[in-house]
């Protein structure tokens, strides 16, 4: 890399405002790094395209295999057969581990992986780790992702002949800002820039906004679509109203459920018991269910168009499975996941105010679309006969990123095909804490973004002179159900009684998903601030902040607590 | 101050000229942000019908398309859009209050009485309302 090799993009404070410095922009690429595949697509002066590999694949497995001394990634790498990945040298899932602690659920369940996941329980990133020549040898999910971009831009910057430098980078719905700092440091140590990071199902969206509009030239009727995406690793589903070329999102939801655990409660529905077998790491044992995996994840695909399958397996280790696997029992086995997917649907549609009947078109797009049931689930839930036809289930949200990487770069089409808008919401409420353990919060979940809001707090003390702001996003009641973003002081507070000093919170998201924290104490009566106003970029929190709010409540008590106004109306 | 690019003035539809924004510039507004938030006080406050463009009795479609259009025109992602989010945010808590008809509703109430003491008083300030429905609504913020 010519360039240096780690410059934090996202600590550029003019991130997404380039589209104004030069006249001849660089048309920003769209990539969709999926838990299991991944994909690049650019628009190409008339319309989007999706590039190919050296072995001319669209599609490419999201892995990275550590040797000797190079390690290499499925952008390039030729896997002779699923199981090579298997063996433990490979790293994948990278987007179900990254910015996770151990004590994380989805951390967890990765423990059956071939490669080394150890978590000590303690609320700090697990150790992950490649087997190279009988040694785990440690590395990261950003430094995985990063090795995969570095190859992923290879091989753009030579099919399009031109350095790559801007990339908009879909991401799932229920991923915190946490997370996305890890994204965006990956892609920094890949000397990519994030131009914008989207919510799969919002380009998927945008992809839809382009395709109504194309349609009816009469842009005067808004259409409702309900967005299902569900690949590998996570689940999201988003509400928007489209008309015009806008597509404004409604209401998201998201979990980390999908593909990956059809996989893993399979395999263990397929070998009861085989807890000690899949987390132990023994080189035999990694083979095992490495042949188990595979012989699942195919028995899965069969399942997808016929209604029973065989299963027939020799592990190797004188265990031996042979079975008869019909739809109805892997639909049984896997009713949680189903469940949870139902469940996010009824919420999305709860939360956007629509009543099925609003919704004229129903996507199912991801990895996870060919499965009967996820099919069968969406219609029933939104009471349609039929899904919208038009889009390739694994493309959606890579075409998506790419219109937005053209409209974002600020290209223009003379017969109007970028004439498009995606309003973006906020997946997760950003609040502080609170009256007590409270999240309070701020901006509430599904806002139009860019957005600002402000609250006005008081003290929980009389002569308080400094408060705490602990800044949360997510949707629990309480603090600890929440992903910590951040803390910052705030001092100068006149000693007064409690309850009088006003102190103003603003929360304010700019375009390019910016949060920044402002607060500062109130002249009485006025709504200019005492001493000059506390301006935090969040998250601020780095490895570890799982432990952050219990040190600071030790440190701190309820001494330096905030408790919330009521509004004058 | 205020940046307001709205104007105060109720004509219709003015064509206006947008200030050329640099970088710098959207920085140091995000930092204005805690002395011009909310309260608006002074002479350039406008109407939520004329952050829309729209006249007092536009019905629920001309507001919705109104809306959309600006979007298009002020929404920072938008490819003819010169604006940081300022405008945007404003122009969206105006279509928050007015395509929620309840909230439109208690917001012409206002608008009605502030109109009423401007008369009365006569007040070289001028006419002010506040821009926004002055009671935190959740759910009319994601109202499309």
């Amino acid at each position: 890399m010519a360039e240096p090799a780690y410059t934090v993009a996202s600590d550029s404070e003019t991130a997404g405002e380039e589209k104004s410095s030069s006249p001849f922009p660089e048309t920003a690429i769209g990539i969709d790094i999926g838990t299991s595949h991944c994909s690049v697509a650019v628009w190409n002066g008339s319309q989007v395209e999706l590039l190919r590999n050296i072995r001319n694949q669209k599609m490419m497995r999201s892995y990275v295999t550590f040797k000797d001394e190079n390690p290499s990634a499925g952008v390039s790498d030729q896997l002779s057969s699923e199981h090579d990945m298997l063996s433990g040298a490979s790293i994948f899932n990278m987007k179900r581990l990254i910015g996770r602690v151990d004590t994380d659920p989805v951390v967890q369940s990765s423990k059956s992986l071939p490669f080394l996941v150890q978590t000590l329980g303690i609320g700090v990133r697990p150790l992950i780790a490649a087997l190279v020549n009988n040694v785990w040898r440690s590395t990261t999910p950003e430094e995985v992702l990063a090795i995969f971009l570095v190859e992923l831009k290879a091989m753009a910057e030579i099919q399009l002949k031109r350095p790559i430098k801007n990339v908009v980078l879909t991401i799932p719905a229920s991923f915190s800002r946490f997370q996305l700092t890890r994204i965006e440091r990956a892609c920094a140590m890949a000397s990519l820039h994030v131009l914008r990071l989207m919510p799969e199902p919002t380009a998927v969206a945008l992809l839809y906004a382009q395709q109504i509009s194309n349609q009816n030239v009469n842009t005067g009727s808004e259409k409702i679509a309900l967005i299902f995406n569900m690949g590998a690793g996570y689940c999201d589903v988003a509400i928007t109203a489209t008309a015009g070329g806008v597509s404004q999102i409604k209401s998201l939801a998201g979990s980390a459920i999908g593909g990956e655990d059809l996989l893993l409660s399979m395999m263990r529905h397929l070998l009861p018991d085989s807890e000690t077998l899949l987390t132990s790491h023994g080189l035999d044992d990694i083979k095992s269910v490495g042949i188990l995996r595979v012989a699942t994840q195919e028995a899965i695909h069969t399942l997808s168009s016929q209604t029973s399958v065989q299963i027939d397996v020799d592990l190797g280790n004188g265990t031996k499975i042979c079975k008869v696997v019909d739809r109805e029992e892997f639909e049984e086995v896997n009713r949680a996941v189903f469940d949870k997917c139902a469940s996010l649907i009824s919420q999305c549609l709860h939360n956007a105010k629509v009543d099925t009947e609003d919704v004229s078109d129903v996507i199912v797009v991801g990895g996870c679309s060919y499965i009967p049931k996820i099919k069968s689930l969406v219609m029933s839930i939104c009471k349609k006969e039929e899904l919208y036809k038009g889009m390739k289930p694994l493309e959606a949200a890579v075409i998506g990123a790419a219109l937005e990487g053209a409209v974002a770069s600020g290209l223009s089409d003379p017969f109007g095909s970028l004439d498009l808008l995606t309003i973006q919401a906020t997946p997760l409420a950003l609040g502080i804490r609170a009256d007590g353990n409270n999240f309070v919060p701020i901006i509430p979940r599904n806002t139009a973004m860019p957005a600002q809001k402000d609250l006005i707090f008081t003290t929980a003390h009389d002569n308080q002179t400094e408060a705490l702001i602990i800044v949360y996003e997510g949707e629990g009641k309480k603090v600890e159900e929440n992903h910590l973003l951040g803390y910052f002081k705030i001092t100068g507070i006149p000693p007064s009684p409690k309850g009088v000093p006003e102190i103003r919170v603003i929360l304010d998201i700019d375009a390019s998903s910016v949060l920044r924290v402002l607060a500062g104490v109130l002249m009485r009566g006025s709504h200019q601030p005492i001493n000059p106003v506390m301006g935090v970029r969040m998250p601020t929190v780095d490895d570890g902040h799982g432990w952050c709010a219990e040190a600071l409540h030790r440190a701190y008590g309820s001494s330096l607590d905030l408790v919330t106004v009521q509004k004058k109306i | 101050m205020s940046t307001t690019l709205f104007p105060s003035a109720a004509s219709p539809l003015p064509k206006m000229p947008l200030p050329q924004r640099r970088s710098f510039q959207i920085k140091a507004s995000s930092a204005q942000a805690f002395t011009e938030a909310k309260p608006r006080h002074g002479a350039s406050a406008a109407s939520l019908y004329e952050v829309l463009r729209v006249t007092a009795n536009a019905s629920p479609t001309e507001i919705k398309s109104a809306y959309r259009s600006l979007a298009k025109q002020y929404h920072p992602d938008a490819s003819r859009s010169e604006s940081d989010g300022r405008d945007f945010i404003q122009i969206h808590n105006a279509y928050a209050t007015l395509s929620d008809p309840a909230a439109r509703e208690v917001y012409d109430t206002s608008l009605g009485a502030a109109r009423i003491n401007f008369s009365r008083r006569r007040s070289s300030v001028g006419f002010r309302t506040d821009g926004f429905y002055s009671t935190r609504r959740w759910e009319t913020d994601q109202c499309w």
